[in-house]
């Protein structure tokens, strides 16, 4: 198989996330060398990489709270050039469709669990009260925390608070889903919930891109391993390849670093 | 003792006036300071070198003298404005400077994956501020707006330098009939110190409610 065998498989059923030449630099530090990623309709793309590789970075590259030096980003129907004048309108369009998990939640504490939920559709999609309430509710029982949508966020856990970060994300029926290392602030008996939502979202269908060092979730989820170190694609494939006959050096060194290190439980149900 | 319970409802009504210069001064003053804040925060092009020059200005010059320019020097330059609009104005300006440093430091508080998060719902900036920081902000500003407003409620006494009647200048013209200055100015400080003390204590309410989602 060619490293191209996600890129064909994005081509074979459409594309929804495309991004091309991405390159980012802080001052003189070139974070990104020119990174490719083009995701199919109902793709799961894992991506892994060593601290400091870029990958959180090209995350943020990809919605545009970080503006790139270079490259082209489409979601959807949506394409902003980096570098091109700065239209707010389209950026707004296109992060309504990406929904972005962070690996420390970024709940609003102010608002309750549903509020949270709510606020997209009632702020961005302009819905009514009643209806954000109902699709919230919809979302906080997927998720298994329908029970709690009238707590602060400080009264969960940190398992609990992400999967109310990722309804909050679905809520704007996002076509794709990015998450940026969501288990990885978690605590270890934490992360099973976690990414069981994250499986059942993959199972139903959702293009997913995720940033993670959760070995056992990418095998099990992922169509697509990208390994970035440096700034640049070092290789990808699909799991059973990268993991069991990774070409590169760098890739066979890090997988065998994080191997030696705990790993969540994931698949575990926990509601 | 007779002559305070006599001047008690004379004083009280001026007390009123004091409290509601003191509301209407820090209302304008939020606005004002909050405006000021928002514009340096958002790094708004010649606004914030603006606010920057208006908080420096107020910072460093006595309250007494503002309220003098405010009275005595804009009707020179055609700006008519009577004792008590004078007087708002002074102190909003004045509060609002002061708020405006209160509200710049809590909106820099609030964690930056907030401003993420809410971006990435798709949001503007400016829906960002208004739903998801300046709610934030507001609580972390809340000890400094209370310590703003009992600092103003003291300060509405300069403003009986342009004849507004508030509490200090109804004593004052109390003594000037019946030249007891101890009993009265006794009086009136026991007025304002009463209203601080109740001011404090709503704060603390105010405080505690806006705290509910902390754990």
């Amino acid at each position: 198989m060619s490293d191209n065998q996600g890129s064909a498989v994005a081509q074979a059923v459409g594309t929804m996330l495309d991004a091309r030449g991405i390159k980012e630099s802080f001052g003189t530090l070139t974070v990104l060398k020119g990174i490719d990623l083009a995701v199919g309709r109902g793709e799961v793309v894992v991506v892994m990489g060593p601290s400091g590789s870029g990958k959180s970075t090209f995350l943020r590259c990809l919605t545009f709270p970080e503006e790139p030096d270079a490259g082209t980003v489409r979601v959807g129907d949506i394409t902003i050039k980096a570098g091109a004048a700065k239209n707010q309108n389209d950026r707004r369009e296109l992060r309504r469709n990406a929904g972005m998990v962070f690996q420390h939640f970024n709940l609003f504490p102010h608002k309750t669990v549903i509020e949270n939920v709510m606020e997209g559709p009632i702020a961005v999609r302009k819905m009514e009260k009643a209806r954000a309430r109902a699709l919230a509710m919809d979302l906080l029982a997927k998720v298994g925390l329908a029970d709690h949508a009238d707590y602060y966020p400080s009264r969960l856990s940190g398992g609990q608070q992400q999967r109310v970060a990722i309804a909050r994300a679905l809520a704007m029926e996002p076509q794709v889903m990015l998450f940026n290392e969501p288990t990885s602030a978690l605590d270890p008996e934490l992360v099973g919930e976690v990414l069981a939502v994250m499986k059942n979202l993959a199972r139903e269908g959702m293009t997913m891109v995720v940033v993670t060092h959760e070995i056992a979730f990418a095998q099990d989820v992922a169509d697509r391993v990208m390994f970035m170190d440096g700034g640049v694609v070092v290789e990808e494939g699909t799991p059973g390849q990268l993991f069991t006959s990774a070409r590169e050096e760098r890739t066979r060194r890090f997988l065998g670093l994080i191997n030696r290190q705990p790993q969540g439980t994931p698949g575990k149900p926990v509601f | 003792m007779t002559l305070m319970i006599q001047s008690l409802p004379w004083l009280a009504q001026a007390a009123v006036t004091t409290l509601w210069l003191t509301v209407s001064s820090i209302a304008i003053g939020l606005l004002i300071g909050l405006a000021a804040a928002l514009v340096r925060v958002a790094r708004v092009r010649g606004l914030g070198t603006l606010a920057r020059a208006y908080i420096s200005v107020i910072r460093g010059t006595p309250l007494l003298v503002q309220i003098y320019i405010v009275y005595y020097g804009l009707p020179q330059l055609g700006i008519r404005l009577g004792p008590i609009p004078s007087g708002i104005l002074a102190l909003s300006l004045n509060s609002g400077a002061y708020l405006s440093e209160s509200f710049r430091a809590a909106l820099e508080s609030v964690d930056r994956g907030q401003m993420d998060a809410a971006l990435s719902l798709g949001m503007s900036y400016w829906q960002a501020m208004s739903r998801i920081i300046i709610p934030q902000s507001f609580r972390t500003a809340l000890p400094t707006i209370g310590n703003t407003f009992i600092g103003l409620l003291k300060d509405t006494s300069l403003i009986s330098v342009i004849t507004v009647t508030e509490l200090l200048r109804a004593a004052t013209l109390v003594i000037a009939a019946t030249w007891q200055p101890f009993t009265l100015y006794i009086e009136a400080a026991a007025i304002y110190w009463v209203m601080s003390t109740a001011f404090s204590a709503l704060q603390q309410q105010v405080e505690r409610v806006a705290s509910r989602h902390v754990r």
